[in-house]
């Protein structure tokens, strides 16, 4: 075998290495084009792509109605939970990686205006919505579904000798106390909507309130499944009252098993904060029409009837009817517990570092 | 040891940019330009972000909660791990492909489905109240780090473990050497570079932990990995999330360059023969047996009872039930399967690829290149998925742009992920093997590609398969980075599926989520016994 120089020995071996970088980049770029080719998303002009939160589902084959109404079809990208997708669209503002982003709510919704991602747009069909949806600058996102997050608790866990509670009062009774189970208002969406119900409902002394639940043992979990299958009695623990949705007893008898006649669980109105998940243009898209053609879908009363089974959500337009399971879901007040999203913009982190002070420290 | 000297390495010496060319790239596009992208958000105004956290008393103590658990949590891992890995290195039983197999399956079990078993498990055993409450305390945290953790230490320090031959410690015991100081004074030392290869890995996954740190360590207990997360998803921080992954990649690539110099110190070449294996009495086997079901058994068993149906619609009502699609997911459960099982293969065959490339040049390279690649193939394991996750979408643009959601992105993390397997079980026994073969390679005049094949390759070829192993499962049961990624509805893989199961109420779509962990969990078994039966190649 010939012996070859050893060239790693020569001087500037490390910086010559580094220099190989572009090199790098630009093999993968060409790997890049290529590999689009294959999706063909950009090619092709009649394609338009939804971003989603994790929680979006559709009947199989809904998007083909709009695709045979206008002939876009419709790719959907899902990016975890609503403060990921958020951060993630800010995040890309420059460079987004869809046209209509769907699953922004009214805890965050602020967030999102004031980093400007959004372009303005009223549907058409905005007028036939129900009422209540309205915040400020409404004409940058589009309302579609909207939902509540309320206490849930376990019906045969009470009787007579200990009737369930009835309001959020009742809770500072150290027996409803000790079990109940909530979610970190810093690491859950649904614990967050609970925060901000308390503070609506008890103005200043809200900080009080939390005190007396501290105190008399409230279980705090970080997320909303520990709380639900690991604290609560549905998942086996031993609470009976937990921070859920509205739709969640509609749940437990959908997917109930072996089949039940009515829910084992139930709702304390008294505790509900409304939740409205929007959809809006982001900024840079270059489908703009095409764009608007699919929030006004989103708006179709084909779309806004396969939101209940699929998301557990409610339909905002008010053509829409209902499926039976949905039939009795509460009716709660507009104004209950209502803050407005510039308010929650403002406090939040102010909100939660004080509850933190409060329950966890 | 210097390998200097060795033909191979002359070889690899010159070859190596051709080489080097593989894992580089790769780690440039997934991991460099990405984090390079983030020490920009956290360098920005002279670096005030970082200098804002450094001064808040609460974020020294997240990162000493960070470390002390990580560095805990890895030496629990493998002191528990210590019977499994002498009975599998000493002993040879029927049934042990196996039993070497179903250790795996934590591994890949989503945190989220073990962080509600073990809530079950303390519940059972009465752990979660009263005088002893584990619930929410730091001890939960180390007590499942250990259950995830220990199948990593079991499967590399083994293997290692097989390959070394009786001698020395037959000699001290000629010469009156007690069994317990012969372990100490002589195997112990002669296990050290599996040792720290396997302290690597373990550590830089506990200093990344993210499901169990918030499920099971509840909300009063937070690292820089939750924080990185909380700062930047729920505060929308983007530069005091930045400025946290910074001292993270700080943390990570001192004390991994610490763990991986230890390696190479302690590594040594020897002959190559194969330790004795006894047939082990009844009594030991069955100790052991109990032994392994302790460490591993007890949350899976809560799993597979959860996983069954008592009610009227028969006991595998679940498991049938995966094969229609609920509403509320946009895929049948069956067919993330089938997903990740795709993605897996792609993932481990890439992994392999880069992680022997990257391990012939750590072995045989210059010194600069071996410790550069050491590194910075490790490292992605100790970084925060958000810091991936976000490094990616700021740093793809123009022509990179479509790879953020393209499907092939999955498959390429999970590679990430899986390379340093590959290397930490590779690279310890590529060094032990002699320059002598080398050297007669060379006088033979064997071509030193051929020579590669023979050597290196054959005779890393078990270190390998384990490797390759791990990356199989830790592509299945990945949910952290590519949770980062925009993905198709089509591409679901299981974890996420199991995730979506249990978002929604309702005990049918609890019992599917159960189910799916169980098949996701015979599914990893039965890989890695495939792969185990492929060991065999090394002895023809």
């Amino acid at each position: 075998m010939t012996r070859i120089p050893d060239l790693d020995n020569a001087s500037g071996g490390i910086v010559k290495r580094y220099l190989k970088f572009p090199a790098v980049i630009i093999f993968f770029g060409v790997f890049a084009c290529g590999s689009s080719e294959i999706s063909d998303k950009e090619i092709n002009g009649s394609s338009i792509t939804l971003l989603t939160h994790d929680s979006f589902a559709v009947s199989d084959g809904l998007f083909d109605i709009f695709t045979a109404e206008t002939g876009i079809t419709v790719e959907q990208l899902s990016l975890g939970d609503t403060g990921q997708l958020i951060s993630s669209s800010i995040l890309t503002k420059e460079n987004p990686l869809g046209d209509v982003v769907f699953g922004i709510d009214n805890t965050f919704l602020s967030r999102a205006l004031n980093a400007d991602i959004f372009d303005p747009y009223t549907s058409s069909r905005n007028s036939k919505l129900i009422d209540g949806l309205s915040y400020e600058n409404s004409d940058y996102l589009t309302p579609i579904d909207y939902g509540h997050v309320c206490l849930n608790y376990w019906k045969s866990a009470f009787g007579d000798s200990l009737p369930p509670p009835s309001n959020m009062k009742d809770l500072l009774e150290p027996s409803y106390a000790s079990s109940l189970v909530v979610q970190n208002p810093e690491t859950s969406s649904p614990g967050l909507a609970f925060l901000l119900a308390t503070i609506s409902y008890f103005g200043s002394d809200w900080v009080n309130f939390w005190k007396v639940l501290n105190q008399n043992g409230v279980t705090v979990t970080s997320d909303w499944e520990s709380s639900y299958y690991g604290d609560f009695i549905a998942g086996g623990g031993e609470k009976a009252i937990v921070v859920s949705y509205a739709s969640s007893p509609i749940a437990e008898l959908i997917y109930s098993d072996p089949p039940v006649e009515v829910s084992p669980t139930e709702i304390i109105e008294d505790s509900c904060f409304k939740q409205i998940e929007y959809a809006g243009i982001l900024k840079n898209t270059k489908k703009r029409y095409e764009a608007e053609l699919l929030i006004d879908f989103l708006l179709s009363q084909e779309f806004q009837e396969d939101i209940p089974l699929n998301m557990f959500m409610m339909p905002v337009s008010s053509e829409a009817s209902l499926p039976n399971q949905f039939e009795n879901y509460p009716v709660i007040a507009t104004d209950l517990n209502a803050i407005s999203p510039s308010e929650i913009e403002t406090n939040r982190n102010n909100w939660t570092e004080i509850w933190t002070e409060t329950v966890l420290r | 040891m210097d390998r200097n000297g060795a033909s191979l390495n002359s070889f690899f010496r010159v070859k190596q940019w051709a080489i080097v060319l593989l894992p580089v790239s790769f780690l440039a596009l997934l991991f460099f330009l990405p984090i390079f992208q983030i020490l920009k958000e956290a360098s920005s105004y002279s670096f005030s972000p970082v200098r804002e956290i450094l001064g808040n008393t609460r974020f020294w103590s997240i990162t000493w909660f960070t470390l002390w658990q990580a560095l805990l949590s890895t030496i629990f891992s493998i002191i528990f791990a210590f019977p499994a890995i002498y009975l599998f290195a000493k002993y040879e039983f029927k049934g042990k492909k196996i039993i070497r197999s179903l250790i795996t399956i934590p591994f890949v079990l989503p945190t989220v489905v073990v962080g509600s078993a073990f809530t079950a498990v303390f519940m059972k055993l009465n752990l979660d109240e009263g005088s002893i409450n584990l619930r929410h305390t730091v001890w939960a945290i180390l007590i499942a780090h250990t259950f995830f953790n220990a199948s990593i230490a079991i499967r590399v320090i083994s293997t290692y473990w097989e390959g070394l031959n009786e001698n020395p410690e037959n000699q001290a015991r000629v010469l009156g050497s007690s069994r317990i100081s012969t372990f100490l004074k002589i195997t112990l030392p002669r296990l050290s570079p599996a040792l720290f290869s396997a302290a690597t890995t373990i550590f830089l996954f506990c200093v990344t932990s993210f499901g169990i740190i918030l499920i099971l360590g509840g909300p009063k207990n937070s690292t820089i990995e939750t924080e990185i997360w909380r700062q930047a998803i729920w505060r929308g921080d983007v530069s005091t999330a930045s400025a946290f992954a910074v001292i993270q990649l700080i943390f990570v690539i001192l004390l991994s360059w610490t763990l991986i110099k230890a390696e190479k110190k302690t590594s040594y070449s020897e002959e190559l023969s194969r330790g004795k294996q006894k047939k082990p009495r009844k009594r030991t086997l069955t100790f052991h047996f109990i032994y392994l079901f302790c460490l591993f058994g007890l949350p899976v068993f809560a799993l597979l009872e959860r996983s069954l149906n008592t009610g009227p619609s028969g006991l595998f009502a679940f498991f049938t039930g995966l094969t229609k699609r609920t509403n509320i997911i946009p895929i049948t459960p069956i067919a993330s399967l089938w997903n990740s099982m795709r993605f897996a293969l792609l993932a481990t065959l890439i992994a392999l690829l880069i992680g022997l490339a990257a391990s012939t040049i750590i072995v045989h390279g210059n010194k600069k290149l071996s410790t550069f690649l050491n590194v910075s193939t490790s490292i992605p394991l100790g970084i925060s998925a958000v810091t991936i996750g976000f490094g990616i979408f700021l740093s793809f643009s123009g022509p990179l742009a479509d790879l953020r959601s393209s499907t092939w992105m999955i498959p390429a993390l999970h590679a990430l992920l899986g390379v340093p397997f590959v290397v930490r079980s590779v690279v310890p026994v590529m060094r032990r093997i002699p320059t002598l073969f080398y050297e007669n390679s060379q006088l033979l005049g064997v071509n030193p590609i051929k020579s590669w094949f023979d050597i290196d390759l054959k005779l890393s070829f078990r270190s390998l398969l384990v490797g390759g192993g791990f990356s199989f499962a830790i592509s299945l049961g990945e949910f952290g980075a590519t949770s980062f990624l925009p993905r198709n509805p089509d591409t679901l893989t299981a974890p996420l599926v199991i995730y979506r199961l249990l978002s929604t109420p309702g005990q049918e779509l609890r019992g599917q989520a159960m189910a799916l962990s169980v098949i996701l969990a015979c599914i990893t078994a039965l890989s890695i016994l495939f792969i185990e039966t492929m060991r065999n190649y090394e002895k023809n």
